[in-house]
């Protein structure tokens, strides 16, 4: 008859106990200091990013107020950009607008529609491109490390201005950024500029000829990108800071938990070894 | 009545980014480096290598 051989655990040394304890110490000091960067960083992003919300409603108080609709057309062409960063350990930012984008081709394609991402952040690559390779039409790296600029919303713009992919409307995924604890994920519109020209209300504008909508567009698209990079880079300082002091927070219990196991079996050690000196001397 | 960098084959874009230049570039000294440091562009945009 075999023994049940039950798993005995080996109750963990001194020094087990003291090298958890000195790298979860470490972890929390790491965690520490991203949180105090990541809120010098999330400070100055708030600070830009007033002045940058004025950018981006001036360029969508056209197309709300002119209602500006794209024709419902079994061949409409959309793109897609999506924006995030480069960089993790901030929370669920960049799964977001991954779920939103791949909801929004799902969506598009069960529509029989034409749709390309652009993927502004090398993170949003790596969650989109297994799945959705064959949508991605640009990737944008580098972002994220400074603050993000009008050039670079001007560069993205142009890259797919000049692409050669022929949209006819599209929206930009990011997270607009509501407080320091909360951002949402949301999608403005975009729209190329024969879609705003045979929109039926922009009769009611007068002196709008197809250059000046043609300056416009590619200007407001610019624009959009640049709202877009701003509130995704202040949401993403935000949870990080969130993320990162969580991460402290839970590091701090561990350190209490393992200060006492250790305590405990210091006093353990002690009363054993006093144990064996007292036997040992009764038997002399 | 299209514009004349428009037929010169600039986009609004591009004619508004060297107008942007060249009024950081007429500021004074002090205000110069900071508007020139503010909008430096650091985004690299590459195109997926297709699996062929």
């Amino acid at each position: 008859m075999g023994l049940a051989s039950g798993q005995v655990r080996n109750m963990a040394t001194l020094k087990d106990i003291t090298l958890r304890l000195k790298s979860i110490k470490n972890i929390q000091k790491i965690t520490k200091s991203m949180k105090m960067v990541a809120a010098s960083k999330y400070a100055r992003a708030e600070k830009q990013l007033k002045p940058a919300r004025v950018y981006g409603a001036g360029a969508l108080a056209l197309y709300e107020k002119a209602d500006i609709k794209a024709p419902e057309d079994k061949t409409a062409k959309h793109v897609i950009i999506g924006v995030t960063s480069d960089r993790g350990l901030c929370g669920a930012i960049h799964s977001n607008v991954a779920k939103a984008i791949k909801s929004e081709i799902a969506n598009l394609t069960s529509a029989g529609k034409e749709v390309m991402v652009i993927n502004v952040g090398d993170k949003l690559r790596g969650l989109l491109y297994r799945t959705h390779g064959e949508h991605i039409m640009l990737n944008c790296k580098e972002v994220g490390r400074k603050p993000p600029s009008f050039g670079d919303a001007s560069l993205i713009a142009t890259e797919l201005l000049n692409s050669g992919y022929e949209f006819d409307q599209g929206s930009v995924i990011f997270n607009r950024f509501r407080s320091v604890i909360s951002y949402r994920t949301e999608h403005k519109p975009v729209f190329s500029a024969d879609t705003v020209a045979n929109s039926e209300n922009m009769t009611v504008y007068d002196d709008i000829d197809a250059d000046v909508l043609r300056n416009y567009q590619e200007f407001a698209l610019v624009n959009i990108v640049y709202l877009a990079l701003r509130e995704s880079s202040t949401s993403e300082q935000s949870a990080r800071m969130t993320s990162m002091d969580n991460a402290s927070k839970n590091a701090s219990e561990i350190i209490d938990k393992l200060t006492l196991t250790f305590n405990r079996t210091r006093q353990a050690v002690i009363t054993k070894e006093l144990i064996e000196i007292i036997s040992g001397a009764a038997a002399l | 009545m299209v514009a004349y960098w428009r037929q010169a084959g600039l986009s609004y874009i591009r004619f508004s980014t060297i107008c942007a230049n060249v009024v950081r570039a007429a500021l004074k000294p002090q205000f110069k480096t900071e508007a020139i440091k503010a909008a430096e562009a650091n985004i690299k945009v590459l195109k997926p290598k297709t699996p062929t």
